[in-house]
């Protein structure tokens, strides 16, 4: 992961092609490179960051009419099949989607929906781990991400969410504990699912 | 700060005014004034680590509630969370789930409330009107809470014993505990006894009162029991207070064997036996109504200090014909000879003798003027339940008369009003049951309150069997474990907050635990009652020879037996 503090445009890893006020949709620069489920980017345009959680990544034709076709046969790996196919990466693109958490302005990180959603074509970052640790020094922002996925996705995307926060802060366990607890009110009315999401972030 | 501090959403307001405060226990989350608060426990806190009587303060954001946990119980935040089990096994889940998932919630009975910002301040508690609002904090006592309540030891402040899990002192103001008559309760083996003792040796080392035991048992006076694997045992009275003790008998013989050496023996006279003692005695003696107005009857003739002798001596013909002579009744003579069969019965006690020689009235009398406590200790009279109220009735109607002469003499004159007796007696349904308790001494006692400086210290097991007149007066209620539902309800008729404490009482331990509510403390508390029988305890309840008798003493004395 990027542990840079400074948000240099090279560093960006996509682009917002697509803004609502609860998400936005990023272009990835690299085919399949969008960033993992739950992993905490930001949008920047001027001196506003709006930051966001990886909900859906998705790779799909460029050419919406064309359905592509298998291009093997069974006995190469992936990679030689990428490297018999060069222009593979110029008729496929990688999009994510990330469910907005809140955003950063004047150096403060403010945990609720921005006034205005991203500018199209603003450059996406990871957030680094320091980035991580402040932001979710609070999380009274997790009922965004709860009310913005969807069942099934819900709680892999929360438990995503919470290790990879987790794993920001060094595996602190009380942080873990107390994003379960928080976990446990939003996701009351669903206990089988509330349960697989404590599996998944047990620490 | 740690993480969990930072991020707890519910992290109370730091409130450090005075010591450091209490453990969080949860917030209020609901209820009533008439039956009290619900608190749900912060995830910290387990419904195990907390007891039915705890002792609990609740932070408003302007006053503080001291109250007592009545109720424990179980919730969910959504009831299929409970049946739809998550995976305990595992530490985490198991972390997270309780105190959220599921959870905790006490009930908690307010009793007092004061104004926070005077917690430090000449103000003290008063009795709640309102209950804290929404999410006041809950928090564990601290022992400067509780002496907020019960106040510091003092000279007139005893500390009877420590709230549940908490080192802290319960103090009882003495002064005004003796202003009415109290009672201790608790089915047997919970330890009244001990408690009793410990009162007592309070009472009498802070100079509170005089005390008049009647020691049926013989445990209290010289040496009592401990019961349990190695039983040993205790200090009685006299062995812990020394001189401000003297221990009268009725059974010389039993005394001496016990090797305790006495200060008096108690004799009665058929003398001072009247119809109304003999009228106590009905049931024990088998005599029959028609018996007891041939008593009235024989009184009249012979005079209430001859009747007896005389029914005693004279044939049964005999007696009939004098009473015919001089009143005009005939009585059945075969109702005076079952009569005289169950009169006699009297001559097998040999503490009884035709004509009393001593004044056992007035040698107790001399001794409480001194400031002496007067334990009688019944011998082997101890389960004779007819031995034990005609001796302790006798005596105190005789005592009662003389402090009732002594306080309308001071009253009307302007002189020091006697010094507060307390009169100690054990298995007190006895004397006080509904048939008997509108003619004993007692039941008198009872009702008078202090008006004559006589109160009364009742011991009982069976409460229930006490009159609900009586149980009425009795101003401040120490209760050990009881179990029987009658038991429980009359030793809460007439109390605020009673099915709350019904719970409390039946939920006590089985030995040193007690329940204490009334007069003479500001909120009910359950207190485990301080240790009686090692060499400190004996050390702390004892007087330094210092100790000198307070001044009325030296008036009351001159003015009941001259200089
Ligand atoms: N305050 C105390 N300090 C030490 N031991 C105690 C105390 N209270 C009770 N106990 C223990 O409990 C036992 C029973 O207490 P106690 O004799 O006072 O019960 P009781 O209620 O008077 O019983 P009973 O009804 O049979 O007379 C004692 O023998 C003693 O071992
Ligand atoms: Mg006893």
């Amino acid at each position: 992961m990027n542990d840079s503090l400074s948000s240099r445009a090279g560093d960006a890893e996509a682009e917002v092609i697509q803004a609502t006020t609860i998400s936005f949709t990023a272009h990835c620069y690299e085919l399949n490179g969008a960033p993992p489920l739950g992993s905490l980017v930001k949008a920047v345009s001027g001196s506003t960051e709006v930051i966001a959680a990886v909900s859906l990544a998705q790779t799909s034709s460029v050419d919406s009419g064309r359905k592509p076709v298998a291009l093997g046969d069974g006995r190469q790996t992936f990679e030689e099949i990428i490297h018999r196919n060069p222009h593979l990466s110029q008729l496929f693109t990688t999009e994510f989607q990330a469910v907005v958490v809140g955003y950063k302005e004047r150096d403060e990180y403010v945990r609720r929906l921005p006034p205005a959603p991203s500018p199209v074509h603003s450059p996406v970052y990871r957030c680094a781990d320091r980035e991580i640790a402040d932001f979710t020094s609070s999380l009274s922002f997790l009922d965004l991400i709860y009310a913005a996925s969807l069942p099934p996705l819900r709680e892999e995307m929360l438990a995503a969410f919470i290790r990879m926060a987790g794993q920001a802060r060094g595996g602190d366990r009380n942080f873990l504990a107390e994003a379960g607890r928080q976990a446990v009110v939003l996701m009351r009315k669903e206990p089988a699912q509330l349960w697989r999401l404590l599996e998944m972030i047990r620490a | 700060m740690s993480m969990s501090e930072r991020l707890d959403p519910f992290q109370p307001p730091d409130s450090s005014s005075g010591g450091e405060p209490g453990k969080l226990l949860g917030r209020v989350v609901g209820g009533s004034l008439k039956d009290g608060v619900d608190v749900k426990l912060d995830y910290n806190s387990s419904v195990e680590d907390i007891q039915v009587g705890k002792y609990v303060v609740l932070e408003g954001s302007r006053l503080k509630f001291f109250g007592m946990v009545t109720d424990v119980r179980l919730d969910a935040l959504n009831p299929e969370m409970a049946s739809i089990t998550p995976n305990v096994e595992d530490p985490f889940i198991a972390e997270v789930v309780s105190g959220t998932a599921t959870y905790g919630t006490i009930h908690v009975l307010p009793s007092l409330a004061l104004p926070l910002e005077s917690i430090r301040g000449v103000t003290s508690p008063e009795p709640v009107k309102t209950v804290p609002a929404h999410f006041a904090v809950a928090r564990e006592a601290t022992q400067e809470d509780v002496a907020s309540v019960f106040g510091e030891e003092t000279d007139k402040n005893f500390w009877v014993g420590s709230p549940l899990d908490l080192e802290a002192k319960v103090c009882i103001n003495l002064e005004e505990l003796v202003k009415r008559s109290n009672g201790i309760f608790g089915k047997s083996g919970t330890g009244k006894t001990f408690l009793t003792r410990i009162l007592l040796a309070g009472i009498i080392q802070k100079d509170a009162a005089v005390a008049l035991v009647f020691d049926m048992h013989n445990e209290h006076g010289w040496q009592g029991t401990s019961e349990g694997q190695n039983s040993r045992s205790v200090k009685g009275l006299k062995q812990v207070l020394g001189s401000k003790v003297a221990l009268f008998t009725l059974d010389e013989e039993s005394s001496r064997k016990r090797r305790v050496s006495t200060d008096y023996t108690v004799k009665i006279g058929y003398n001072e036996i009247t119809p109304e003692d003999i009228r106590l005695l009905r049931e024990s003696l088998s005599i029959t109504e028609r018996g007891m107005d041939a008593v009235e009857e024989l009184a009249g003739c012979y005079g209430d200090s001859n009747w007896l002798a005389k029914t005693l001596e004279l044939a049964a013909a005999e007696l009939q014909k004098e009473v015919k002579e001089k009143t005009q009744v005939d009585i059945h003579i075969g109702t005076i000879r079952a009569l005289k069969t169950s009169l006699s019965r009297l001559k097998r006690f040999d503490f009884m003798e035709e004509k009393a020689q001593g004044q056992p009235v007035q040698r107790i009398l001399e001794y409480l003027g001194r400031g002496t406590s007067v334990v009688l200790e019944f011998g082997r009279y101890a389960d004779d339940s007819a031995a034990q109220i005609l001796v302790a009735n006798i005596l105190s109607r005789r005592i009662h008369e003389r402090y009732v002469e002594w306080t309308e003499k001071a009253l009307g004159e302007g002189g020091a009003p006697p010094h507060p007796l307390v009169i100690v007696i054990e298995e007190a349904h006895k004397f006080l049951n509904s048939e008997v308790a509108s003619q004993t001494i007692f039941g008198t006692i009872a009702r008078e309150m202090r008006k004559y400086n006589v109160t009364l210290l009742v011991v009982d097991q069976r409460p229930s069997g006490i009159s609900d007149e009586v149980m009425s007066q009795v101003g401040t209620r120490l209760c050990c474990l009881l179990d029987n539902d009658k038991d429980v309800e009359s030793v809460l008729t007439g109390v605020a907050g009673r099915s709350e404490l019904r719970e409390v009482l039946a939920h006590l331990d089985s030995k040193q635990q007690a329940l204490i509510f009334g007069h003479a403390v500001p909120m009910p508390v359950v207190i485990k009652v301080r240790e009686y029988g090692t060499t400190e305890s004996y050390a702390q309840l004892g007087v330094s020879s210092t100790s000198a008798a307070p001044a009325d003493y030296a008036g009351m004395q001159k003015e009941m037996y001259g200089d």
